[in-house]
């Protein structure tokens, strides 16, 4: 079986599937120059050998249909003719996998539904086969591909990957596709022979042969297949959705349970190696780059079972991997979700969710992660278990769950987490706001809950957003405004039509040029759907963005985007508002092309002088991403020394090795930067 | 030198101090070490900002003062008020409630007070100002140490002020109350019927329903309460008592008729109170176990904050293997 080249007539192809089965026979008609994707349905024998090393679960699609419905199946598209450009550019975020050791071999490639240049956990999906003869392929700008007697529906846009995706640099690949907006887009990959080991060479020098015990150890602890070393394996952990490239992966672990992943603690403490846990690779402030001296990555994406879903008690019992929409679909048919929907919540795990203590358009009315969080049973960084909180009332005692919530994968690995799971409400409202400034908008927002009504959630676009929103998911924003509210109420339908006439007029007296509410679901989803394609929207301006959190008080909210507009404008970026309006949560995202010569310094530097804004405005450093390495520097900005001192004695109490997820959150002692020397810093950043 | 710093001088650096609020919830965690010099934190409502919802607040400030300060502007906070708690101990203080963190009847709408606790500015046991969170609704920058202070007693730091949050008093609030039948799971019923109730209280004989919100939601649902059999009532409903036990969250009603005593259930929270010495003991694992003891070692090293009291006062540490 061989796969058209890209130089051959222009010809590219592209597969994704969703786990590897020896006796994969592709079908023969893949040689046919169609022009859709071609869905090929997967046997029902895909609990081969490998299922065990490469789980493959449910690939997501939601309202925002920023995912793909198709369960285990493989699509290859096939195009006549791309278009190339040169703008790096690929739809399709993908992460490939484990190398081939000659030419003609099946390799595997992983490949990720997320929103944004995610490089989100590989096993998740699984592999399929790709063949190095040929070209491999590429993303399209798909995805929500349903399959319904397999037929499959015009594909529409999700995330994207540059060619600053470490996966990309790693195999020696280059983007060289460009895609066009509901087209189908290309990526005319390469496998440059030996690439790899150049690559990696020089970054694992001098580290190897003590990992390589470790590694032994491990595998005989677990088994072969879940210590994951092969180099490109670990160049696909080095990295989350954020814009740093620093981590290096000594190992890769899988494991299948919590005595897994308590054995592998164990085993890092006895060599006095770093872990750090890791859920989808969603995280925006690079808190699952593995930092210091080649840390293991621990994969919690295989533990993904909803175990128990107790409705009296209100409760659901989770494994760590489980993925935030997955558990709300589950939860569907009985009347109840997850409440904490960050935009992510199609690629993000529940374990990731309590380490960031995530929060989400709906968290205005109904908290965030920690409010919905009531024990998890937590791997220690010196590998003891135990569990902390309770499903029964409070757990006597300091609120251990409570400082465990957001605490970034340093205070030890959750293996099984109880959440709370909430009714659904019976009567939803969803009103869109247009506003003639953002200003007017922003004062809309303070004057609706200087007004006592505690909406679900109020969001704020701005007009590039809506402008980059319409061209992509057409959901319906209006093209004339500078800046469109949309704002939801829920509860019972009296009180909700009640409430949405009021918070319609105070939209109004405070200048809105229409308000216009979403008259049945499929609107309502459209509108949502705008919304939360944002982020996959911003692929259409720049191949790379940097999307900022803080939180400052509302009713500072126009002063300091006016800042924020200040400040892109002065370093000539592109500035795209999209964010949590109602509880002040800014989200500035600065788009940009990271291959322009000093770009993503420049970025970075813009990115200090918000938060700093921010922070002048009686801000905080963040409002749901976090500090990981992102923010880290910052830390002095917002607490004294003293203050950092209290929060180190909490970490050092937990983890006295510094061993768990080092280089993270605190500006004490060594940052990541400096654990990664070999490594370009950021200007600006580490300081 | 402000409040708060001669807040902090007062505490001090070397000799074993109790921080004493109202000592209206002096009997819990444990019996004070009587010869430990006493301080009181500051007091005064700093700030109330009712278009951000968030209120500035010493913890010395009695509870009523604040209470009495949010009323003004329409809005509360998560804390107990009097008539939940009786006027008697309810002369606390701020600090002294988030000290002991008991939430009041609207735990099942408004969260457990510590959610409530936006920032914390607190005195270590070196003497040192401390603070931790921020003054906005939403925050996740660095490690939680509110969340640490909040229900430990004063043990681990001298809570001097805090921010918290604030929320719209609901237009419409109105109790209903129910006797209760022989192996009637009406409680649980209650929480099915209706979408958001602000409060669903059980005890050996009634149950009682809050009903907040909006007008019309207030009035859709109480029509669900009367087809449940439920009547109007003009009085409060019971107060909470002192002592305070866990059940797994919807079984409140059958954990309290098993322990024989005169309860109070907070239905959906998995709280019950009673005003005995004899409620079921709360269990916690080892593991949990020795990282309190393990933070108290280092956070308070000489043991010279509250020394007598102890968060984990009375309760067992379960048999769940930690190897
Ligand atoms: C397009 C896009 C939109 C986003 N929108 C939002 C949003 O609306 N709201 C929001 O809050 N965030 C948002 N995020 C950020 C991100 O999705 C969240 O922080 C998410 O919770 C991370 O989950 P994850 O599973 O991907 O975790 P990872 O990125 O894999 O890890 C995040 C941190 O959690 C730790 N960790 C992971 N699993 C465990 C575990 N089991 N035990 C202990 N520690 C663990 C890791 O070490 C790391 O420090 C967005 C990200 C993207 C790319």
């Amino acid at each position: 079986m061989t796969f058209p080249r890209s130089d051959k007539d222009g010809v590219a192809a592209m597969i994704i599937g969703v786990d590897i089965e020896p006796d994969w026979n592709l079908p023969a008609n893949i040689w046919l120059p169609i022009q859709w994707p071609f869905v090929a349905r997967k046997s029902s024998s895909m609990q081969s050998a490998s299922r065990s090393t490469f789980k493959a679960s449910s690939v997501q699609e939601d309202a925002s249909s920023l995912g793909f419905s198709c369960h285990p199946v493989a699509i290859l598209v096939l195009l006549e003719r791309p278009t190339l450009a040169n703008r790096a550019l690929a739809i399709l975020p993908l992460v490939c996998g484990q190398k081939s050791s000659k030419a003609g071999d099946v390799i595997q490639i992983f490949l990720i539904d997320e929103v944004g240049a995610v490089n989100a956990t590989p096993e998740r999906l699984g592999v399929v086969g790709l063949w190095l003869d040929g070209l491999a392929a590429v993303a399209i700008d798909a995805l929500e591909i349903r399959q319904e007697e397999g037929r499959v529906e015009q594909p529409e846009l999700t995330g994207f990957v540059s060619n600053r995706d470490p996966s990309m640099a790693i195999l020696g690949w280059e983007v060289r596709g460009h895609c066009q907006r509901q087209r189908l887009a290309i990526w005319a990959l390469q496998w440059p022979e030996d690439s790899v080991e150049q690559h990696t060479e020089a970054r694992l020098a001098g580290t190897l042969d003590s990992v390589d015990q470790l590694k032994n150890e491990l595998e005989d602890l677990l088994s072969p297949e879940q210590v994951r070393s092969d180099q490109v394996e670990l160049g696909l952990y080095r990295a989350d959705a954020s814009t740093f490239d620093l981590g290096a992966a000594g190992l890769v672990c899988l494991p299948h349970n919590t005595s897994d992943v308590q054995a592998i603690v164990k085993a890092c403490v006895r060599h006095g190696r770093p872990l750090v846990a890791r859920g989808g690779g969603t995280g925006l402030a690079g808190g699952a780059i593995p930092c210091g001296d080649r840390p293991v990555v621990i994969a919690l994406s295989g533990l993904d079972q909803i175990l128990e879903v107790d409705v009296e008690a209100r409760l659901a019992w989770v494994e760590p991997g489980v993925i935030n929409l997955d558990l709300t679909k589950h939860l569907t048919p009985l009347g109840f979700h997850f409440a904490p929907d960050p935009s992510s919540q199609m690629a993000s795990t529940l374990g990731g969710n309590v380490a960031n203590n995530s929060g989400g358009p709906h968290c205005l009315a109904y908290g965030i992660t920690n409010a919905h969080v009531l024990a998890i049973e937590l791997v220690l960084p010196d590998g003891q278990v135990g569990m902390i909180g309770s499903v029964e009332g409070d757990a006597p005692g300091y609120d251990l769950r409570g400082v465990v919530v957001g605490s970034e994968g340093m205070l030890g690995i959750a293996t099984r987490i109880a959440v709370k799971i909430t009714p659904n409400p019976p009567a939803i409202a969803t009103l869109l706001g247009a506003f003639a400034t953002v200003t007017e908008a922003a004062q809309a927002v303070t004057a609706v809950i200087g007004d006592g009504l505690i909406p679900a959630a109020i969001e704020l676009m701005d007009r590039n957003a809506i402008k980059l929103i319409e061209d992509f998911v057409h959901a319906g924003y209006p093209l004339d405004a500078e800046a469109v509210i949309l704002l939801e109420l829920d509860g019972l339908a009296d009180g909700v039509e009640a409430m949405s006439a009021q918070a319609g007029q105070i939209m109004l007296d405070a200048g809105a040029i229409s308000v216009r509410s979403a008259a049945d679901d499929v609107e309502r989803a459209l509108l949502w759907k705008g919304r939360k394609a944002a982020f996959g929207a911003i692929s259409q301006a720049q191949p790379d963005y940097y999307l900022n959190d803080t939180v400052v008080p509302r009713t500072r909210l126009v002063e300091v985007l006016e800042s924020i507009y200040e400040i892109a404008a002065r370093y000539d970026l592109m500035v795209i508002n999209v964010f949590h309006a109602g509880d002040g949560n800014l989200h500035p995202i600065l788009a940009f092309d990271s291959r322009d010569p000093g770009r993503l310094e420049q970025v970075h530097k813009a990115g200090r002088e918000i938060v700093e804004a921010s922070m002048a405005a009686g801000g905080v450093l963040s409002g749901e991403h976090g500090i990981g390495v992102e923010k880290q520097a910052y830390m002095s900005l917002m607490f004294s020394p003293i203050d950092l001192a209290q929060q180190d004695l909490l970490r050092t109490t937990f983890d006295p090795n510094g061993l768990s997820n080092p280089g993270k959150v605190l500006p004490t002692g060594a940052t990541c930067a400096e654990l990664q020397q070999m490594h370009t810093v950021p200007e600006g950043i580490w300081v | 030198m402000t409040m708060l710093e001669r807040f902090a001088t007062e505490v001090g650096a070397t000799d074993p101090v109790s921080c004493v609020g109202g000592r209206t919830q002096w009997d819990q965690a444990g019996i004070a070490d009587a010869s430990a010099r006493e301080v009181s934190a500051p007091t005064g409502v700093v700030e109330i900002v009712p278009e951000e919802m968030i209120v500035r607040v010493r913890a010395g400030t009695p509870l009523v003062e604040l209470h009495q300060a949010l009323a003004e502007v329409k809005q509360r906070v998560a804390l107990p008020s009097p008539a939940e708690l009786g006027a008697e101990r309810f002369a606390g203080t701020v600090g002294g409630a988030l000290a002991v963190a008991h939430g009041g009847w609207r735990q099942l709408c408004l969260g457990p007070p510590r959610d409530s606790v936006m920032e914390v500015t607190y005195v270590t046991a070196a003497g040192e100002l401390s603070k931790s969170g921020g003054a906005v609704v939403k925050n996740v920058s660095g490690f939680d140490i509110c969340r640490l202070l909040v229900g430990a007693h004063g043990t681990l730091g001298f809570m001097a002020e805090f921010v918290l949050r604030a929320s719209p008093v609901p237009e419409a609030s109105q109790w209903f109350r129910r006797e209760l039948e022989q192996g009637d799971k009406l409680p649980n019923r209650v929480q099915d019927a209706i979408h958001a109730p602000g409060s669903i209280l059980c005890t050996g004989s009634h149950v009682f329903v809050l009903l907040e919100g909006h007008p019309a939601d207030v009035a859709a649902d109480r029509t669900v309460l009367s087809g449940l059999g439920f009547s109007e009532m003009a009085e409060d409903p019971p107060r909470l008592g002192r002592n305070h036990w866990s059940a797994r969250r919807g079984s409140e009603l059958a954990r309290g008729q098993e322990s024989g005593l005169e309860f109070v259930g907070l239905t959906g929270t998995g709280m019950l109170t009673a005003n005995s010495e004899t409620v079921p003991a709360s269990t916690l694992s080892p593991v949990a176990a020795s990282m309190n003891r393990r933070l108290k070692e280092r956070f308070d090293p000489t043991g010279r904050l509250n020394p007598g009291r102890d968060p984990l006062f009375g309760i067992t540490v379960n048999q769940e293997t930690s190897s």
